[in-house]
């Protein structure tokens, strides 16, 4: 097998290397070596067709699941300054395109820092957020209706890994929503809707008929759902939220609505 | 070979663009064909999707990423889901590429060619024959649009193909538009290439559009099938006795009305050939 390993290896490093601003394989690939040329074209450029579909295809793709970081940077920079450097680096390396760019948002993280890292960054995150949230799995789900009151308050919950919480200096949210509405090149020549600053709490969540939605939330909410991103039970949030000696008399109205939306799942390490 | 394997009549390659038409008007379809990979999720709107079209129409599985002749061990995570989707779907076969498309630590997510040689046909033909057997349905090969021959090819495409599929004892989905655009950009007679496929290892005919660009032909799915590809098909098809035939359009959508209005060209031409 160690012609095909060759010509495999060869080809792969090829179709891979940056894609250049014109968009042309760079000379010098050696594909004389394994390709053969037709009537109409030499063997770079027929290798050159796989190189710019293999490009094509991923920049598509991360921009699919990039909805608004793609926008706030406009297609091309989007493409030269974070795209291809992070698809450099970061090849895909599981089968399934939606996953593409599972590690964007800390590659960003990492490597940008731009004034405008923080919105970037989070519209990076809030971003996967959304497209994860579109094919996670559920947790085994509770049938509180079935559950003794004291069985309710010592059952290990935890949030549905489709859920997300956010805490951040600005309401990205609707920002985020008003700008999705139309394409990235409409940008290019009209200014980003208006974002309200200050202080503000987020869950992003997958409803019960499957769509991504989002809400803002109070911070004492925020700090009562954080206790949950790891198994606990009710019993032990409620210990935890009275050692902080802040009075929250709203929990039992915030606990109905979230278990009507099915936020918590149990513990698969509790079953 | 092909005579447990239900002829299904003519299909369309099911998109989620044109979900919302399919739900309202539940239009009278043969059968769709999916793309495994977009339902291998593990929760939310896809799955939800599927089975409310598993309630209306057959559906046939048809691959892009298994990667048959990559130089790595076959991915038994990849192959555990798409058998469970397989469960779900109750697919009569599944079908993916004669290609491949990985190496150790990288998915290229394209259907790159083969070279042509009697090493390679052991190689994918032994990985064939495993992944028919897990998947325990029948599993067939489709062939590929190229755009690329190497040097070390020792044989034609269709003799490196009817060899694989031979030795594995599996099926072909022969992609007809493929043939053609391949023909092009090779310089072969696509007609030759027909007359040396095994008919009866088709278990399914695939037809799309392309585009093209003189010097070379790009398999893009963006087009209506051209003039020369339905020439082609009505040499196939009653050779093949009769099989499912499939339409794809993956770019430049249009109105899921359209789509099945070009996919019905096939019916007008299989009535035209029975009657002939």
């Amino acid at each position: 097998m160690k012609q095909l390993e060759e010509i495999q290896r060869w080809f792969g490093k090829t179709i891979s290397q940056p894609l250049t601003e014109k968009q042309t394989l760079p000379k010098g690939c050696g594909a004389d070596k394994y390709i053969a040329p037709s009537p109409t074209l030499n063997a770079h450029q027929r290798i050159e067709l796989y190189y710019q579909q293999y490009w094509w295809r991923l920049l598509g793709s991360l921009q699919t699941n990039f909805p608004t970081v793609t926008r706030l940077f406009g297609y091309s920079l989007f493409q030269q300054q974070l795209a291809i450097p992070y698809l450099t680096q970061h090849p895909p390396t599981h089968w399934a395109l939606c996953r593409l760019g599972e590690t964007f948002p800390d590659w960003i993280a990492k490597n940008y820092q731009k004034e405008d890292r923080y919105l970037v960054l989070n519209a990076a995150r809030i971003d996967w957020a959304a497209q994860k949230a579109f094919w996670v799995k559920d947790l085994p789900k509770v049938d509180f209706g079935k559950l003794s009151k004291n069985k309710i308050l010592n059952t290990p919950l935890v949030l549905q890994p489709h859920l997300k919480l956010f805490s951040l200096q600005g309401d990205l949210f609707s920002f985020r929503e008003t700008f999705l509405e139309n394409e990235p090149d409409y940008y290019t020549s009209h200014p980003f809707p208006k974002m309200n600053f200050g202080e503000c709490h987020f869950v992003l969540y997958r409803t019960l008929k499957n769509r991504v939605s989002w809400e803002k939330i109070s911070l004492d909410e925020l700090n009562f759902l954080k206790q949950f991103q790891k198994p606990r039970t009710i019993d032990q949030v409620c210990s935890i939220i009275e050692q902080t000696e802040k009075i929250v008399t709203d929990i039992p109205i915030w606990f109905q609505k979230w278990t009507v939306f099915e936020w918590f799942g149990l513990s698969l390490s509790s079953l | 070979m092909n005579k447990n394997i239900p002829k299904l009549g003519i299909g369309i390659g099911l998109r989620p663009v044109h979900y919302e038409e399919i739900f309202s008007l539940k239009p009278k379809i043969d059968w769709f064909e999916i793309i495994s990979e977009n339902y291998m999720v593990e929760g939310g709107k896809a799955l939800e999707n599927l089975d409310r079209i598993l309630e209306l129409y057959p559906v046939v599985q048809h691959g892009v990423n298994l990667a048959i002749g990559s130089p790595d061990a076959l991915d038994w995570d990849y192959l555990k889901k798409l058998k469970a989707l397989t469960r779900r779907t109750q697919t009569p076969w599944l079908s993916d590429h004669l290609c491949w498309g990985r190496l150790p630590g990288a998915h290229f997510h394209d259907l790159l060619p083969l070279p042509y040689t009697q090493e390679v046909i052991d190689y994918v033909a032994e990985r064939a024959r495993i992944v028919q057997d897990y998947l325990e349905i029948p599993f067939a090969l489709e062939n590929l649009s190229s755009y690329v021959a190497y040097h070390a090819d020792q044989m034609p495409e269709w003799e490196f193909y009817t060899a694989v599929v031979e030795k594995a004892n599996i099926h072909m989905m022969l992609d007809v538009n493929n043939i053609y655009v391949s023909s092009r950009n090779h310089g072969f007679d696509p007609l030759e290439y027909i007359k040396h496929i095994p008919m009866e290892r088709v278990l399914q005919i695939h037809l799309a559009g392309h585009t093209d660009h003189v010097d070379y032909v790009l398999d893009t799915h963006d087009h209506p099938v051209r003039d020369e590809v339905w020439e082609l098909y009505a040499a196939v098809w009653p050779l093949t006795g009769g099989v499912s035939t499939l339409l794809e359009w993956d770019e430049n959508f249009v109105s899921f009305e359209q789509t099945w209005q070009e996919a019905l060209k096939a019916k007008a031409f299989q009535k035209e050939l029975v009657s002939a």
